[in-house]
């Protein structure tokens, strides 16, 4: 039970819930009746649509299966068929021969002589 | 629909409605929408009362949990395509009362509302639901789906707080 002080906050809120009571939507049953079937209707087409999705996944699959592709090594022209060497075998003599026409510029400290 | 059940609706429907339009802040179309998602949910068996608490408690939290989703979703339209059209020539709506609409509305209840809508939500909707629909802190706990010592801390604050902001001389404060 509320205390009796707070009547005047009874009165005010009694008195907005007569106004609200005033402007209230009329009770309706049909609310409660009629939209009960439509899960139902949904749920139908959510199915029929399953099946045909599964019923074209189907056929795409089999029709690939059915079609006989030649392999990749069939259709490709042999690659690579050059005989087996050491790589850069001519680079590695010409670089240990080579002399630069300006190397008479370097000075003597900058030349290393290695042993 | 049991013949029980929809009987116990119509007997509650204009406190549901009252509660709704709390829910809503006021807003009357809103209040209709939300109460009709609510039969919906009843209608399409997405919402059953299991007996854990008395059946209004039960239908008033659904209200409640109704609005909330209402209110997500027209924040999130509001904010992106609410704002386009404003952009685009205006035709978005207005979500405040008409000013027919405001001359209809009693003075006293208007100023209820404006002082609840100044509340924090939890005291506004415990006050609601303990002074316009009679429940119990216990009813109104389970409705809020909060503890009882958070109601009861909700309802004694709430009610100091309103009745200093339903004071004449603050009323004048805040509408001048």
């Amino acid at each position: 039970m509320k205390p009796p002080s707070d009547d005047d906050l009874l009165e005010i809120f009694a008195h907005a819930r007569r106004r609200d009571r005033e402007e209230a939507p009329a009770w309706r049953p049909d609310l409660l009746e009629g939209p009960r079937r439509r899960p139902q209707f949904t749920l139908r087409w959510a199915l029929a649509g399953l099946v045909a999705a599964c019923v074209i996944v189907l056929l795409v699959f089999f029709t690939d299966a059915a079609r006989k592709e030649p392999s990749l090594s069939e259709v490709l022209p042999p690659l690579l068929d050059s005989p087996p060497g050491e790589l850069f075998a001519s680079g590695e003599s010409f670089l240990l021969t080579f002399e630069a026409p300006s190397d008479f510029l370097l000075t003597e400290p900058l030349n290393l002589n290695l042993p | 629909m049991e013949r029980a059940i929809a009987d116990q609706l119509e007997a509650l429907h204009p406190d549901a409605f009252g509660w709704a339009l709390h829910c809503c802040g006021g807003e009357h179309g809103r209040a209709e929408d939300v109460l009709q998602n609510a039969y919906l949910k009843l209608a399409q068996q997405r919402a059953q009362h299991d007996g854990r608490s008395s059946f209004k408690t039960w239908w008033f939290g659904v209200i409640r949990f109704t609005a909330h989703e209402e209110f997500r979703r027209l924040r999130h339209r509001e904010s992106l395509l609410g704002r386009l059209l404003l952009q685009l020539g205006g035709t978005a709506q207005d979500p405040r009362p008409s000013p027919a609409r405001k001359m209809e509305l009693d003075e006293r209840t208007a100023e209820l509302r404006r002082c609840l809508a100044q509340l924090p939500a939890r005291q506004a909707e415990v006050l609601h639901l303990v002074f316009y629909q009679d429940l119990t802190l216990n009813e109104a706990a389970e409705v809020m789906r909060v503890s009882i010592g958070s109601v009861r801390q909700h309802y004694e604050r709430g009610k100091a707080r309103l009745r200093t902001l339903l004071q004449p001389d603050h009323l004048h404060e805040t509408t001048v």
